[in-house]
């Protein structure tokens, strides 16, 4: 047997790496654990420099870190019969189900579940500010050797304000750029904090006697905690007020005993318009509004000669309330260009102005509307294009060609664009941008972005050349 | 008035509102900078009321006084509470004060409406403001949103705030008209519509301004009128996916001091609102759908909870071979979590799964002891009936419920 003496964990690691290189099995060592608060032992733990010097994988050495944290006779022993086995190829030894790894694990846990408590109960009280003295001074009893783990928060949290944290391991204190480690020191207990006073009374008006479940404040408040928190005191009579079923008059009555007064104003007034009470805002003709968040009306100037309707309002266009708005017309503002045509020069609107989708694994994901969904909206697609008058329409997609009354055999969207006489104005089908866009087949992308471009260009030509309906045949096609 | 009263008063206005989280932010801190506060990964809680929730943010609102009078709400403008304003500067002492003493990780500030929408966003943001840029606090800010404000006011808040969120407040557009007139649905939808873009984004560009880097959230209050919790979790499924939501928090409703007549005076449905948070948490992190969960219209069970009524009414996935089993499956199974099933596919790359593996993890064995097989054991009632089983398993006293009335 062999007497191993151990402060903190990277001299710990260093003791076993040596161990393990000279065979000595676990049973033949008796670790002692050395109490010292010297600053140079207590620095900084570097992960990185371990990792590379022990050849151990971060994620492992993490564990073993905290592990070596919990406060126990076993405390550098289990970790190490649980490295001695890993080194010998069991690479069970370290997980959890493993007899050995549960406890490793557990007692990581432990560790974080301290550390992590520590961080949320430890309560400072603020001292007269002195030369050299720090200002806010802790004292904290944890579960475990977890000060090294906790500090860093600390430092992070306070910044340049001074703080001293003692534990029965040790203590830390802060000059507002870095941590200096040394021996427990004695705090006295301070009282009569004006801003204790202050939260003890924010702790009794926040909690509510309705829901009152002792029980589960226990489950996350264990006593050894509870006790060293301020506010606790004030947790009992609270309890009993709640049980006494004078619930509501207990929690009014210290509010109700304060000047009161009554407001007298009209919500009316307060209210600002954003939804309107008419129009497409109160559309009920189909179940699409349910879920919309905006109802997604045409964009454009009033005297736009050419008019782009798409299918339906999709996700980014239901959140802004703008046809086109989205990544679908970005797409179709290069489109635009390319047939040499501006955004701001046409008019953008859908056949179907709420967006139909299904939710998977909650995100929304884009259906194309159902028949009976076009034919509901018809009618405000009809007064948009009445108001517009636009010499010519394109249809993008089968649903918007249908909106326009076109049948589906009208529809040769894999031939040259074509132009149809319809109702006094040209209409002119082709793909849906979000085909050309997100068609998995690539040549069809590609013949769909052809044709959008195409019909587009044919749309400016007739516009340009000022071809008037009434004096041409039904159906027009242009060499483009 | 004296601070220790308008904290009194505000802060027992505010607590109706149950969100408390204080993560999901991005890292940050202070050491050796100007100013105080950081963000910690995991969110940290400071005490726990007697109702067993924690306080991890000093929640009130900057003031009751409110001009919309919705009647499930104590600080309606009927209602014969006393009233009182915070002063912005009086609130950002008191926030840096208790966050010094290591009472908060941050604040949560919510107000009622007065003079007009936009005016109560711009005291909000004021708060929050004051707290960034004059005391460079790097804390915790949740800021509630007023749907009716300007949207450049609610872009502005989320500039500052960690997170914002916009009460839904009902889970029904039916709810809403009746219960809160001045609200409306779709200006709610709108606001929450407009954070979703504005944080999308931000996220979109590395170098874009920050906006509410941790999400949004928002609240429904649950047995305040008579909705099922089938329309409450499709709501809250359609709320998530339209606006990204981070979480759904569902508010058992509490009877209210001087309550209006429309509304139920009993006890909050406790038990309710925690199976929903256990089925929206099952959706969230199990891949679950709204539609396994709760096939038909009505309420999630009070005597089991919602996985095990899954797993009892889809008996042909069971007994789940722990040895063979996809990490999903072995989710689904209950009595093992996410966590656990991740674990015992990294142990079964090493070995067998057997099991006393389970118990060492702390799986609920009393339930999972009829869902699973592993290589030396098979289930001896494999046979039974759900019915059976649910009687046997039906939690007839919930250890941490057992005062709550249903």
């Amino acid at each position: 047997m062999q007497n191993v003496h151990v402060t903190r964990f990277d001299d710990w690691l260093r003791q076993v790496t040596a161990l393990i290189a000279a065979e000595v099995p676990p049973d033949d060592v008796h670790w002692v654990h050395d109490p010292a608060y010297d600053q140079t032992l207590m620095s900084c733990f570097d992960m990185r420099h371990v990792a590379a010097s022990t050849a151990l994988p971060i994620a492992l050495i993490e564990r073993l870190r905290l592990a070596c944290a919990y406060l126990d006779p076993e405390r550098w022993s289990l970790p190490y019969r649980v490295l001695w086995r890993w080194h010998h190829g069991d690479r069970s030894a370290v997980l959890a189900g493993d007899p050995e790894g549960t406890k490793l694990v557990r007692r990581a846990q432990a560790v974080s579940k301290a550390a992590h408590l520590m961080k949320g109960f430890i309560r400072f009280h603020e001292r007269p500010e002195a030369e050299g003295d720090p200002r806010f001074v802790a004292s904290y009893v944890p579960e475990h050797d977890v000060l090294a783990f906790v500090a860093p928060h600390f430092l992070e949290r306070m910044g340049r304000t001074t703080w001293l944290i003692s534990t029965p391991s040790g203590s830390v204190c802060s000059d507002g750029t870095q941590l200096n480690w040394g021996a427990p020191v004695s705090i006295p207990s301070s009282g009569g904090d004006a801003s204790e006073d202050l939260w003890r009374h924010y702790y009794r008006s926040t909690f509510n006697p309705e829901r009152l479940n002792p029980e589960l404040m226990r489950a996350h408040l264990p006593h050894r905690h509870g006790v060293a928190l301020p506010e606790s005191r004030d947790a009992p009579a609270l309890i009993s007020a709640a049980r006494l079923g004078e619930s509501r008059q207990e929690q009014a009555r210290p509010v109700a005993s304060s000047p009161a007064s009554q407001v007298y104003s009209c919500g009316r007034s307060a209210h600002r318009v954003r939804c309107s009470d008419e129009g497409l805002d109160v559309c009920r003709q189909c179940e699409l509004w349910e879920h919309a968040t905006y109802p997604v009306a045409g964009t454009g100037p009033s005297d736009a000669q050419i008019a782009l309707v798409g299918e339906q309002a999709d996700d980014h266009d239901d959140l802004v309330g703008e046809a086109f708005s989205g990544p679908l017309g970005r797409f179709l503002d290069t489109v635009l260009s390319e047939a040499g045509l501006a955004r701001e020069a046409v008019f953008l609107t859908h056949a179907v102005k709420h967006f139909r989708f299904e939710t998977r694994q909650l995100q929304r994901v884009y259906r194309s509307p159902a028949p009976h969904h076009v034919e509901a909206c018809k009618g405000w697609l009809q007064r948009e294009l009445e108001v517009l008058a636009p010499r010519v329409v394109v249809a993008l997609g089968l649903s918007a060609a249908t909106a326009l009354g076109l049948s589906g055999d009208a529809l040769a969207r894999d031939a040259e664009p074509s132009a149809i006489l319809w109702a006094g104005c040209w209409i002119i089908p082709t793909w849906h941008p979000g085909f050309a866009l997100r068609s998995k087949d690539p040549a069809a992308r590609t013949r769909a972005r052809a044709h959008i471009t195409a019909s587009l260009v044919l749309a400016r030509q007739l516009v340009d050349q000022r071809y008037c309906p009434s004096d041409t045949s039904r159906s027009f096609t242009l060499n483009v | 008035m004296d601070i220790h009263q308008k904290l009194e008063i505000l802060a027992a206005a505010a607590k109706y509102d149950v969100s408390c989280s204080s993560s999901g932010a991005p890292k940050r801190g202070s050491a050796g900078k100007a100013g105080i506060g950081n963000v910690a990964p995991m969110g940290v809680c400071h005490s726990y009321t007697p109702d067993g929730r924690c306080i991890s943010l000093l929640k009130v609102l900057l003031t009751n006084f409110c001009t919309y009078d919705c009647s499930y709400c104590v600080n309606r403008r009927s209602s014969d509470v006393p009233r009182a304003r915070f002063k912005a500067d009086e609130l950002v002492s008191l926030t840096l004060d208790f966050y010094r003493r290591n009472y908060i990780e941050g604040l949560f500030l919510s107000s009622g409406i007065i003079r007009s929408a936009d005016y109560t966003m711009e005291q909000l943001t004021l708060v929050a403001r004051k707290l960034r840029e004059e005391h460079a606090f790097r804390g915790y800010i949740h800021l509630k949103t007023i749907p009716d404000a300007d949207p450049s006011l609610i872009t502005l808040a989320g500039q500052y705030a960690d997170r914002l969120s916009a009460n839904i407040e009902l889970p029904t557009e039916e709810g809403i008209v009746r219960l809160a007139p001045e609200k409306k649905v779709q200006t709610i939808r709108r606001a929450m519509g407009q954070i979703r873009a504005r944080i999308d984004e931000a996220s979109a560009e590395r170098k874009a301004p920050r906006f509410s880097p941790a999400g949004q959230s928002t609240q429904m209050i649950v047995g305040a009128d008579a909705t099922d919790d089938h329309t409450i979790l499709k709501t809250a499924e359609n709320l998530y996916g339209a606006y990204r939501l981070r979480r759904v928090y569902y508010s058992a409703f509490s009877p209210i001091p001087f309550s209006a007549g429309q509304l139920p005076n009993q006890a909050p449905p406790l038990l309710r609102e925690h199976r929903l948070y256990q089925a929206d948490f099952l959706v969230r992190g199990y891949g679950f759908s709204i539609k396994e969960l709760l096939p038909e219209p009505g309420n999630l069970s009070l005597d089991i909870d919602p996985k095990l009524a899954w797993a009892l009414s889809n008996r042909a996935f069971f007994p789940v071979d722990l040895n063979a089993a996809d990490t999903w499956l072995i989710a689904r199974v209950p009595g093992i979590g996410v966590l656990n099933a991740q674990r015992i596919v990294t142990l079964r790359r090493q070995r067998k799964i057997r099991f006393n593996d389970l118990v060492r993890l702390r799986c609920q064995m009393t339930k999972l002891r009829n869902f699973i097989q592993t290589v030396d054991y098979l289930p001896q009632h494999a046979e039974q009936s759900s019915e059976a089983l649910k009687a046997k398993l039906a939690e007839r006293q919930l250890p941490l419920f057992t005062n709550m009335s249903v």
